[in-house]
C-alpha cells in the first residue's frame, strides 16, 4: 500500500480545500511540520477517517465527542447543514484507489449536530480511469479496506505517537495485542481455521454418504466415531472445567500469598511498635531512679543551700561564744574542789585563799554555758560539712534535673511514635487476618492446585488417547467407504477434500514457528540498525516466544524485558512493527505499508532520532511523519536532508482559530524554528 | 485480508496444482471472512468447486 495524495476539505481545523502528495520511492519521506494545536493531528484524524470511518483515534477518550466538520464553516453558516470531506488516493498491489469520505453537520443553538456521511470507493484503471459505479455501501469498502490493510492492524502501520508507548509497555493488554498482530497479519489464525474447516467438511460428506447407505459396518462405524467423538467432548467440558478451577485455585493463592504478605507488614509494625513500648518503660524506670536521687537531695543536703547565708551567721557567732567559754575543766572536778575546799587542779587551799574559791564558784555558776560548746561545735562541724559539699550538691541536684528534662522530652517523642504506629495498625487492621487460618488456607489451596493439574494431565492424556482413537476409527471408515463402489463419485470428493485436509494441516503445522523465528530474526536484526550504536552490544536477541510474546535477552542470555530503558524500548516497538510488516511482505529489503507517525520522537534521544531517520527510510515504502518543533530542530532537519530521502515537506499554518493551511516548503528552504 | 502473506503463498505454491488452486482461494475467502455466514458460504464455495471439479475429472 502506497498513500498518493489526501485532500482535506472543512475537515478539523482546516477550513476550505488543502492537498497534500506523498513522497514514495527514492525520496520516500513526507515531512509535515506544525507546531502543538495546529493540526497535525488532524491530518492523521483525516486519513482514519477517510480509510476507515474512524471519528476517535487511540489517544481520544472515545465518551467524548470530537467535532470532524470545520467549526468556523459552522459558525459563519449557523443552522445550515454543512460537508467535511477527506479524499484519499493510494496505490495497492499495482491498483490505484481513491475513497473519499463525508461527514455532515449543523450548528444551531450552540450545540453542533453531526450526520452520518456518504462513502464513494473507486477502483482507478491503468489509464486513470475511475470506476464508473462507486461502492458507496460502508460496509463494503470497511471490507475493501480491511482486505488491503486490515483494520485490526492497521494501527502497527498508522499511528499516532501513543502506540509507540503502548506497545513498550509489556502488560497483558499489550502481549495480546501483539499476538493478535501477529496472527493476523501474518495469517497464523486463518490457516488454522481453514484446517479445521476442511476437517469438518470431510466429516461431513462421509457422513452424508453413510447416511445414504444401508452398509451395516458403515453406520456401526460411524456410530464408534460418534461415540468417541461424544466422548471427546465431555473430556473436553472436563478439561475446560478442571482449568478453569485451576485458574480460580490459582487466583485464590495469590490472594492469599498477598494477605500473607500484607500481614507480614503489619509484623513489621507491631515489632516498631513494641521496641517503642520497650524504649518508654527503660525511660521511666531511669525517671524513677533520677527521682529517688532528686528526692534524697531535696530531704537530705538540698535544704542546707537554702540555708546558707544563716549558716554563715550562725558560725562566726558560734565561733565568738565558743572562744569566750573555753573552759576545758569538768564539773566533777570543780563541784569536788568546792566540796574538799581544795583545788584539784592545783592543791590551792580554797579556805585560804577565799578570792580562788569565789573564782571555781563562778565556774560552777557558768558551767551550763559551757556545755552549749559541744553543741555549738557539732553545730559547726555541720555547718563546716555542708559548705564543704554546697557547690557539689548544687551541681549534682542541676545535673539530676537537666536529666530528667531531657528524659521527659525522650519520653514525650517516643510517645508520639507509639500513637502513630498505633494508627498505622489501626489502618490496616482491617486488612489484617487470622495469619495462621490463611497460611494453612493457602497450603490447602496450593494442595488443591496440584491436584487440580493432575487432573488436567489426566484429562490430556485422556483426550489424546480419544483422539488417536477417533483417527483410528476414521481410517477405518474411509476403508470401508472407499471399498464401497456404489460411492465413488462421492468418495473421490472426500479425496480431494482430505488432500486438501493434509496439506493445510502439513503447513499449519510448521507455519506458526517458522513464522515466529523469521519475526525473531527480523526483529533483532531491525532492532540492531535502529538503536543507538553504542547500545547495540546491550541486547543479544529479541525472542518472539511460543505464546507469542515480545522477550527481551541480554549477551548473557539473561531475560531484560523489564530491565531496559522507555526509549530503548521504543526502538524494540518500532522494531517489532516494521519486522512485522516485513515477514507479512515476505520481503527481506522492504515493507508493503507506508509508516505513518504522529510525533513519534518526543521520547527518543538525539542519537536515537538520528538513527531512526537514517535507517526507517530503507526499511519501508513510505515514511510519512507529523513533527512538532521539539521534534524537527535544526539537528534532525540536517540529518533528514544529508540522508537525501527527503521528497516532500510541508508546514502547518495557523491563520485563525480552526483555521489552518498546509503549505508546501522548498526542499532547500529550512523549516525548523527551534536549535538554531 | 485479499491476498496471503509471502511465506504463505510459497508453501501454497509447493502443492499439486489442483490443491493449490482450491487451497490459495479457499484461503482468500476465509481471509476476508468476518462472519460466521461468510466462513460458511466460503466452505460450500470449496464444496461445489470440488464437486464441480471430481464431475469433470479434473482430479484425475
Amino acid at each position: 500500500m502506497k498513500i498518493l495524495s489526501m485532500e482535506l476539505e472543512n475537515f478539523r481545523q482546516y477550513y476550505g480545500k488543502q492537498n497534500i502528495n506523498f513522497a514514495s520511492e527514492d525520496r520516500n519521506i513526507t515531512i509535515i511540520f506544525g507546531e502543538n494545536g495546529k493540526g497535525k493531528t488532524g491530518i492523521f484524524r483525516a486519513l482514519m477517517f477517510a480509510l476507515y470511518n474512524a471519528t476517535h483515534i487511540q489517544q481520544d477518550n472515545p465518551s467524548e465527542k470530537i467535532h470532524l466538520v470545520n467549526l468556523r464553516l459552522l459558525d459563519e453558516k449557523l443552522g445550515t447543514m454543512c460537508k467535511a470531506t477527506v479524499t484519499v488516493l493510494f496505490e495497492h498491489n499495482d491498483n490505484k484507489y481513491e475513497i473519499s469520505r463525508s461527514i455532515a453537520a449543523v450548528k444551531a443553538n450552540n450545540r453542533v449536530q453531526e450526520r452520518n456521511g456518504s462513502v464513494k470507493f473507486h477502483k482507478i484503471d491503468h489509464d486513470g480511469n475511475y470506476s464508473s459505479t462507486p461502492i458507496e455501501d460502508t460496509v463494503e469498502v470497511g471490507k475493501m479496506m480491511n482486505g488491503i490493510l486490515d483494520e485490526d492492524i492497521k494501527d502497527f502501520f498508522l499511528f499516532d505517537g501513543e502506540k509507540i508507548d503502548t506497545l513498550a509497555k509489556t502488560n497483558d493488554q499489550v502481549k495480546r495485542e501483539v499476538k493478535s498482530a501477529i496472527f493476523k497479519l501474518l495469517q497464523i489464525d486463518n490457516v488454522e481455521e481453514a484446517r479445521v474447516l476442511l476437517n469438518n467438511l470431510k466429516n461431513t460428506e462421509q457422513r452424508n454418504v453413510v447416511n445414504k447407505t444401508t452398509d451395516v459396518n458403515m453406520h456401526r462405524k460411524l456410530e464408534e466415531i460418534d461415540e468417541v467423538t461424544q466422548s471427546i467432548e465431555q473430556q473436553k467440558e472436563i478439561f475446560s472445567k478442571f482449568s478453569e478451577e485451576l485458574i480460580a485455585s490459582n487466583e485464590l493463592i495469590q490472594k492469599f500469598e498477598l494477605q500473607l504478605s500484607q500481614n507480614k507488614e503489619i509484623g513489621i509494625i507491631q515489632d516498631k511498635l513494641r521496641l517503642q513500648e520497650d524504649m518508654r518503660t527503660a525511660l521511666v524506670e531511669h525517671m524513677k531512679s533520677i527521682k529517688l536521687q532528686i528526692g534524697k537531695l531535696a530531704y537530705g543536703t538540698m535544704p542546707y543551700l537554702l540555708l546558707n547565708d544563716v549558716f554563715h551567721n550562725v558560725s562566726t557567732y558560734l565561733q565568738g561564744t565558743l572562744s569566750e567559754n573555753d573552759s576545758n575543766v569538768p564539773l566533777e572536778v570543780i563541784e569536788e574542789s568546792l566540796q574538799k575546799n581544795v583545788c584539784l587542779c592545783c592543791n590551792n587551799n580554797l579556805g585560804v585563799h577565799q578570792e580562788n574559791r569565789a573564782f571555781i564558784e563562778l565556774l560552777k555558776q557558768n558551767y551550763k554555758r559551757s556545755q552549749s560548746n559541744e553543741d555549738s561545735k557539732a553545730i559547726l562541724r555541720m555547718i563546716d560539712n555542708s559548705s564543704a559539699t554546697a557547690d557539689e550538691t548544687k551541681e549534682k541536684a542541676l545535673e539530676l534535673l537537666i536529666e530528667f528534662d531531657a528524659k521527659e522530652r525522650e519520653i514525650r517523642n517516643i510517645e508520639e511514635i507509639i500513637g502513630e504506629v498505633q494508627k498505622e495498625i489501626g489502618k490496616k487492621a482491617n486488612e489484617q487476618l487470622n495469619l495462621e487460618q490463611t497460611i494453612s488456607s493457602l497450603k490447602k489451596q496450593r494442595q488443591h492446585s496440584n491436584e487440580v493439574e493432575s487432573k488436567i494431565a489426566q484429562s490430556t492424556y485422556r483426550l489424546d488417547d480419544l483422539k488417536t482413537r477417533k483417527e483410528n476409527l476414521q481410517q477405518q471408515l474411509d476403508r470401508i467407504i472407499k471399498e464401497n463402489q456404489s460411492n465413488a463419485f462421492e468418495q473421490q470428493v472426500i479425496d480431494v477434500i482430505k488432500s486438501l485436509s493434509d496439506d493445510i494441516s502439513f503447513i499449519a503445522q510448521e507455519f506458526s514457528t517458522d513464522m515466529r523465528i523469521k519475526l525473531k530474526n527480523s526483529t533483532t536484526e531491525i532492532f540492531k540498525r535502529l538503536i543507538d550504536q553504542k547500545d547495540v552490544n546491550l541486547i543479544k536477541e529479541i525472542n518472539i516466544n511460543s505464546k507469542f510474546e515480545l522477550e527481551i535477552f541480554s549477551e548473557d542470555d539473561i531475560e531484560i524485558t523489564q530491565d531496559i530503558s522507555q526509549g530503548q524500548r521504543q526502538i524494540v516497538a518500532l522494531a517489532f512493527i516494521t519486522s512485522l510488516a516485513q515477514v507479512a511482505a515476505g520481503d527481506s529489503e522492504q515493507i508493503a505499508f507506508p509508516l505513518f507517525m504522529d510525533s513519534p520522537f518526543n521520547r527518543l534521544s538525539g542519537v536515537n532520532r538520528d538513527q531512526l531517520i537514517e535507517n526507517i527510510p530503507s526499511l519501508t515504502s513510505q515514511w510519512i511523519l507529523l513533527l512538532t518543533d521539539t521534534e524537527l530542530t535544526t539537528s534532525e532537519e540536517h540529518v533528514f536532508k544529508a540522508g537525501g530521502r527527503l521528497g516532500k515537506w510541508y508546514r502547518i499554518n495557523q491563520i485563525d482559530t480552526f483555521h489552518s493551511e498546509i503549505e508546501e516548503v522548498s526542499l532547500a528552504a529550512s523549516m525548523t524554528t527551534r536549535g538554531m | 485480508m485479499a491476498y496471503l502473506n509471502k511465506e504463505l503463498q510459497e508453501r501454497v505454491n509447493k502443492l499439486s496444482p489442483l490443491n493449490k488452486s482450491l487451497l490459495e482461494r479457499f484461503l482468500l475467502d476465509i481471509n476476508v471472512a468476518r462472519l460466521e455466514s461468510e466462513k460458511i458460504d466460503a466452505v460450500t464455495r470449496v464444496r461445489s468447486k470440488i464437486r464441480e471439479i471430481v464431475a469433470t475429472g479434473e482430479n484425475k
